[in-house]
C-alpha cells in the first residue's frame, strides 16, 4: 500500500455514496403477517414458503432483541422499515443491452463492470440490486458441468425440492432473532448447488447494494456442495450514503457433503456513519456452513471495514470426522463504528480440526470485539483447535475487545488460544524511519502485515480490493 | 415481598436477636443497604454472563439455615493440626472466631489480627473507612449477601511502614454442625502505605465432617495502601459434599504489589470470584492458581483485572487439572480502562483433561480502551505431551506413574509459588496422593 493509496483514502469521504434513482416497488413499511404473504405473492412462491416463513414471523415475535453483542445503538423500530423493495421494471434479460442502463451505470460507479469483469477474471457475477436478482451471467457455462448458480427466487421456481431440502438446514428459522426476521421476509439472494465431483471452473461472485431508502435488505444465500466438489464464493458489499441507519440482516446457509470444499470471501465497505456516528449500515448477519460429510472444509474469511454496526459470526458446524473449519478476519472499525465479530466452531464428528485467525483493527474512536467460541463435543476425538486473535490499536479513544469461548468435552482434543492486543510499536517504526521509510509509508506497512495472514486467504481479484480498504484514516493515529 | 426477600429478611431479623454484641450503626446502615441490592438483583442465574457456566441459583433458592454456633470456644487440637506453625492464627469453626489469635503475643504497635466483630465492637477507626467500602465488592451478589448476613470474619490491620514478618493464618473450619446449613464470613485485610502483609485463607473440613453437605460464603476485602506489599493465599481443601463460594476484592494503591495464589483441591460445588482494581498508578498484580478436579466436582475461578491508572502490570497463570466427570471453569477478565496507558498485563489459562467426562469452560477476556499497551493472554485445552510420556516410559516408567508424573509436574508449576515450605509440602503431598504418586521429595 503505497503513500498515495492511503492518503487517497484517507481523505476520501465515503465514495460510493450515491443514490440510483429507479423507481422501486416496495411494499409499505411495517410487518405482519399480511405483509409477509404480499411479499410471497409477488415473488410467486409456492404455499410451502409461505407456511416457512410465517411460522418463522411467529417464532420472531415471543423473541427478544439480543442485548449481549459488546454493540451499542438506539433500538430498532421495526415497523418503520420496508420490507420488499424490487426495482419496478422487471423484465427478464436476454442481453446486457437491455438492462437498465441506469443499474449498469450503478455497477460502473462501484468499479463493477461486469462484462469486462466477467470476461476478463472470469468471475460470473449474480448482481443482487436491492432485493431482486437482475442478471446472471456465464449460466450457461456453469449450467453445462451442472452447476446451479441463480437468484434465490429463481432456485425456488426451478429447484424447489434443493431449496425445500436445505433452506433452514444449516441456520434454522429458531436460530435467534435476526435469522428468525430473515426468514420471514428474506427478499432474495443467491443459490448455489455444485454437483457431485465437479470443481466449479471460477470464482462465483456475487454484489450485494443497499439502494431504496428505509429498506431493510434481507438477502439469502444458500450453497450447496455435493460429494467432492470445490467452489470459491465471493461477497462484496457497499452501499449509499444515507443519514438513517439502514438494517441488514442476511442469513447465509453452507452446506459441505463428502470431501466437498466451500470457500466464501466476503469483503464489506458499506456505509459506516458519518464522523458523528449519524447514519451507517446495521450489519447483524447469521452465516454458518456444515461439513455435514467426511473430509468437508468450509472456510471463511471476511474483511470488515464499513457499517455502523457489525454483528456477525460466520460459524462452521463440524460434522463429518476429518472436516475442517476456518476463519480468518480482519474487522476495521474506525470514526464511531462497532464491530462485534468472531466465529464458533463446533467440533462434532472425530479428527476434526479449526484455524482463527482475527485481525482487529481499532481507529478514531472504533470498538471492536472478537467474540468467538470453540466447542469440543464428547464424541470428537483428536479434534484440534488454533485460534490466534490480535488486535492493533491506532489512537487513545478506540477500544479492543476479546471474549474467547473455549469449551472442551473431550481429553483427546488439543485447543490453543492466544490473543495479543498493542499498538503500532515505537521499535518498528524507528526500525523502517531510520531506513528512510517515511512515517506514512512505515504505518502502512506495519498494518498491512499486521492483517497479511488474512488477506493471503483472499482470492485475488478481492486481496486488491481489500488492501484499498484497509488504506484508513491512519493519519494522525499515530505518533 | 419476594421470596427472597422474605427469605433474607427473616434472617436479618434473627441476626439482630442472636445475642452478639451490639455493632455500630453505621455497620447496621451498610448492611441493611447490602440486602436492599441482593433483595434487587435476586441470585445470580446461569443466564447472566457471569454465572453461565456455574448454576448456584438452585442451591441458593433452597434457603438454607445458618450454621449454629460450635460447642467450642478454643481451638481444637484439630484445628491447627494442618497450619503454618509460625504463623498468626485466627481460627473460625462454622463462621465464628474462636478466641484471640495465637503467637500474637509480641505485634508490632497498631497491628491488629483479630475477628471482625471485636474489631467492630471497639469501632477500630479504619473498619468506617474501609469496611464494605468497594464498589466491585457490593456488586458481587454473593459477597453482598455475606456482608448482609455474616455474623464474623477475620480483620487484619497493618500501620504504615509495618513489615510483618510472619504470615497471618485464617483457618476456616467447618463441623458436621454446619451440615445443609450456611455459613458466612466476612473478612477486612489492610496493609497502609510501605507495610508488608501476607495471610493464608484456608479453607477445610474438620476431621470427621468430611462429608457433610454445607455451604460456605465467604467474602474478604483487601486494601493494598501505597507502596505496600499484600500476598493472599486462598486454599480450599473442602469437604467433598461442600458448597465453598468464595469472593476477593482488592483496591491497589499506588506503586503496591498484590499477589493472588488460589488453590482449589476440594468441595463438591466451587466457586472463586476474584478481582483487583489497580486504582492508582505503578501497581502490579500476579494472581495464580491451580485447581485440581475429580469424581463430580465443579470448579469455577472467576477473576478480573481492573486497569484503572497508568503504568500498572499485572500477570495472571491459572491451571486446572480435570479428571473424573469433573468440571472446570476460568473466566479470566482483562480490563484497561481509557486512561491506564502502558499497561502490562499477562495472562494464561492452561487445562490438562485427563479422562473422557471432564469437561473444561475457559474464557479469557480482554476490553481494552487504551493503546499504549502490551496485553495478551493464551489458553489451552489438552492432554499430556504424547512424547514427554514415550520419553518416560522408554525409561522403564509404567503408563500411569509417567502420567501421574506429567500431571504433577504440571501442577507443580503453581504450587512452588507458595514461599511457606510447611505449606507447600501439604499442598504437594495432597496432590501427589490424588495422583498416587508417593515418595517424591518436594522443596
Amino acid at each position: 500500500m503505497s503513500t498515495k493509496l492511503i492518503e487517497e483514502t484517507a481523505q476520501q469521504e465515503y465514495r460510493w455514496g450515491f443514490v440510483t434513482e429507479i423507481e422501486s416497488d416496495a411494499v409499505p413499511a411495517g410487518l405482519n403477517e399480511q405483509t409477509i404473504a404480499l411479499i410471497s405473492s409477488k415473488k410467486q412462491e409456492p404455499p410451502w414458503l409461505l407456511e416457512w416463513r410465517l411460522r418463522a414471523y411467529r417464532h420472531w415475535l415471543t423473541l427478544r432483541a439480543p442485548q449481549w453483542p459488546n454493540v451499542r445503538y438506539p433500538a430498532i423500530d421495526f415497523q418503520s422499515i420496508v420490507y420488499y423493495s424490487a426495482p419496478r421494471q422487471q423484465p427478464r434479460y436476454s442481453s446486457w443491452d437491455e438492462v437498465d442502463p441506469k443499474l449498469l451505470e450503478t455497477y460502473e460507479k462501484l468499479g463493477v463492470p461486469l462484462e469486462e469483469r466477467a470476461m476478463l477474471a472470469g468471475v460470473a457475477v449474480d448482481a443482487v440490486f436491492d432485493s431482486v436478482s437482475v442478471t446472471t451471467t456465464f449460466k450457461d457455462e456453469l449450467a453445462k458441468q451442472g452447476i446451479l448458480f441463480s437468484s434465490f427466487s429463481e432456485a425456488v421456481r426451478e429447484h424447489p425440492e434443493l431449496v425445500q431440502r436445505y433452506l433452514g438446514s444449516v441456520v434454522p428459522h429458531t436460530d435467534n432473532f435476526y435469522a428468525a426476521l430473515n426468514s420471514a421476509v428474506f427478499s432474495d439472494g443467491s443459490f448455489v448447488y455444485i454437483p457431485p465431483g465437479v470443481r466449479c471452473p471460477m470464482e462465483l461472485s456475487t454484489y450485494f447494494r443497499i439502494n431504496a431508502a428505509r429498506t431493510g435488505q434481507f438477502e439469502r444465500t444458500l450453497i450447496v456442495a455435493d460429494r467432492g466438489s470445490h467452489v470459491s464464493y465471493l461477497e462484496g458489499c457497499t452501499a449509499p450514503q444515507r443519514d438513517e441507519h439502514q438494517l441488514h440482516a442476511a442469513v447465509v446457509e453452507l452446506v459441505a457433503l463428502d470431501d466437498a470444499e466451500i470457500k466464501y470471501s466476503t469483503v464489506q465497505n458499506w456505509y459506516p456513519g458519518d464522523e458523528q456516528g449519524r447514519g451507517g449500515v446495521y450489519n447483524f448477519v447469521t452465516k454458518r456452513g456444515a461439513c455435514r460429510g467426511v473430509r468437508s472444509k468450509i472456510s471463511w474469511t471476511q474483511v470488515e471495514t464499513g457499517s455502523a454496526i457489525t454483528w456477525k459470526y460466520p460459524s462452521v458446524l463440524l460434522l463429518g470426522d476429518h472436516s475442517v473449519g476456518e476463519f480468518y478476519s480482519v474487522a476495521l472499525t474506525k470514526g464511531r463504528q462497532q464491530a462485534d465479530t468472531g466465529t464458533k466452531m463446533l467440533h462434532v464428528g472425530r479428527h476434526t480440526r479449526s484455524t482463527i485467525i482475527s485481525k482487529g483493527i481499532s481507529a478514531g474512536e472504533g470498538q471492536n470485539s472478537y467474540r468467538g467460541l470453540v466447542r469440543v463435543q464428547r464424541g470428537a476425538a483428536h479434534a484440534r483447535n488454533f485460534s490466534q486473535c490480535d488486535s492493533l490499536l491506532l489512537g487513545d479513544r478506540c477500544g479492543a475487545h476479546t471474549f474467547p469461548y473455549l469449551e472442551c468435552k473431550n481429553p483427546t482434543a488439543q485447543i490453543e488460544h492466544e490473543a495479543t492486543t498493542s499498538k503500532i510499536g515505537d521499535d518498528q517504526l524507528f526500525y523502517l524511519r531510520q531506513r528512510g521509510i517515511d512515517q506514512e509509508n512505515a504505518i502502512s506497512m506495519l498494518v498491512n502485515g499486521f492483517c497479511k495472514d488474512v488477506l493471503r486467504e483472499l482470492p485475488m481479484e478481492f486481496a486488491v480490493e481489500a488492501q484499498k480498504l484497509l488504506g484508513i484514516s491512519l493519519e494522525g493515529s499515530v505518533g | 415481598m419476594t421470596e427472597l426477600a422474605q427469605q433474607l429478611r427473616a434472617e436479618r431479623a434473627a441476626l439482630s436477636s442472636a445475642g452478639d454484641p451490639p455493632v455500630p450503626g453505621w455497620w447496621e446502615e451498610r448492611r441493611e443497604q447490602a440486602l436492599a441490592t441482593l433483595i434487587a438483583r435476586g441470585w445470580p442465574t446461569s443466564a447472566e454472563e457471569d454465572w453461565k457456566y456455574t448454576n448456584v441459583a438452585p442451591l441458593l433458592q433452597r434457603g438454607l439455615a445458618r450454621a449454629p454456633a460450635p460447642p467450642l470456644t478454643t481451638p481444637p487440637a484439630w484445628a491447627t493440626r494442618d497450619g503454618l506453625p509460625e504463623a498468626i492464627t485466627l481460627v473460625f469453626v462454622d463462621g465464628h472466631c474462636l478466641g484471640p489469635a495465637s503467637g500474637a503475643a509480641d505485634l508490632p504497635n497498631g497491628v491488629r489480627v483479630c475477628s471482625l466483630r471485636q474489631a467492630l465492637a471497639e469501632d477500630h477507626p479504619a473498619l468506617r473507612a474501609q469496611l464494605a467500602q468497594q464498589p466491585a465488592l457490593a456488586a458481587q451478589p454473593l459477597a453482598a449477601w455475606s456482608t448482609a448476613l455474616a455474623r464474623d470474619g477475620a480483620f487484619v490491620y497493618l500501620p504504615q511502614g509495618v513489615v510483618l514478618a510472619r504470615p497471618v493464618q485464617l483457618l476456616c473450619l467447618t463441623t458436621r454442625g454446619a451440615a445443609e446449613r450456611v455459613v458466612q464470613l466476612r473478612s477486612l485485610l489492610i496493609a497502609e502505605p510501605t507495610s508488608e502483609l501476607a495471610v493464608i485463607e484456608s479453607h477445610a473440613a474438620a476431621p470427621d465432617a468430611a462429608d457433610v453437605a454445607c455451604l460456605v460464603n465467604s467474602a474478604t476485602e483487601l486494601v493494598v495502601g501505597a507502596n505496600a506489599s499484600v500476598a493472599h493465599y486462598l486454599l480450599q481443601r473442602a469437604g467433598q459434599a461442600a458448597t465453598q463460594l468464595a469472593t476477593v476484592q482488592a483496591t491497589q494503591h499506588a506503586d503496591s504489589r498484590l499477589t493472588s495464589l488460589t488453590c482449589v483441591l476440594g468441595g463438591a460445588l466451587v466457586r472463586n470470584t476474584i478481582g483487583t482494581r489497580l486504582a492508582a498508578p505503578g501497581a502490579q498484580s500476579t494472581l495464580d492458581g491451580l485447581f485440581f478436579a475429580g469424581g463430580r466436582q465443579h470448579v469455577d475461578n472467576h477473576t478480573t483485572i481492573d486497569h484503572e491508572q497508568p503504568r500498572c502490570a499485572s500477570s495472571e497463570c491459572y491451571k486446572g487439572i480435570l479428571d473424573g466427570a469433573a468440571t472446570g471453569v476460568f473466566n479470566g477478565k482483562v480490563l484497561v480502562r481509557p486512561q491506564a496507558q502502558q499497561t502490562d498485563a499477562r495472562q494464561s489459562n492452561h487445562n490438562l483433561l485427563l479422562s473422557a467426562t471432564a469437561t473444561v469452560n475457559s474464557k479469557p477476556q480482554l476490553e481494552i480502551f487504551a493503546d499504549d499497551v502490551k496485553c495478551s493472554h493464551g489458553a489451552t485445552i489438552g492432554q499430556l505431551d504424547a512424547e514427554a510420556l514415550f520419553y518416560l516410559r522408554a525409561r522403564g516408567i509404567d503408563e500411569g506413574a509417567a502420567r501421574s508424573l506429567l500431571t504433577w509436574a504440571f501442577a507443580s508449576e503453581v504450587i512452588e509459588r507458595v514461599p511457606f515450605a510447611a505449606l507447600r509440602r501439604q499442598l504437594a503431598s495432597t496432590v501427589q496422593q490424588r495422583l498416587g504418586l508417593s515418595g517424591l521429595t518436594t522443596t
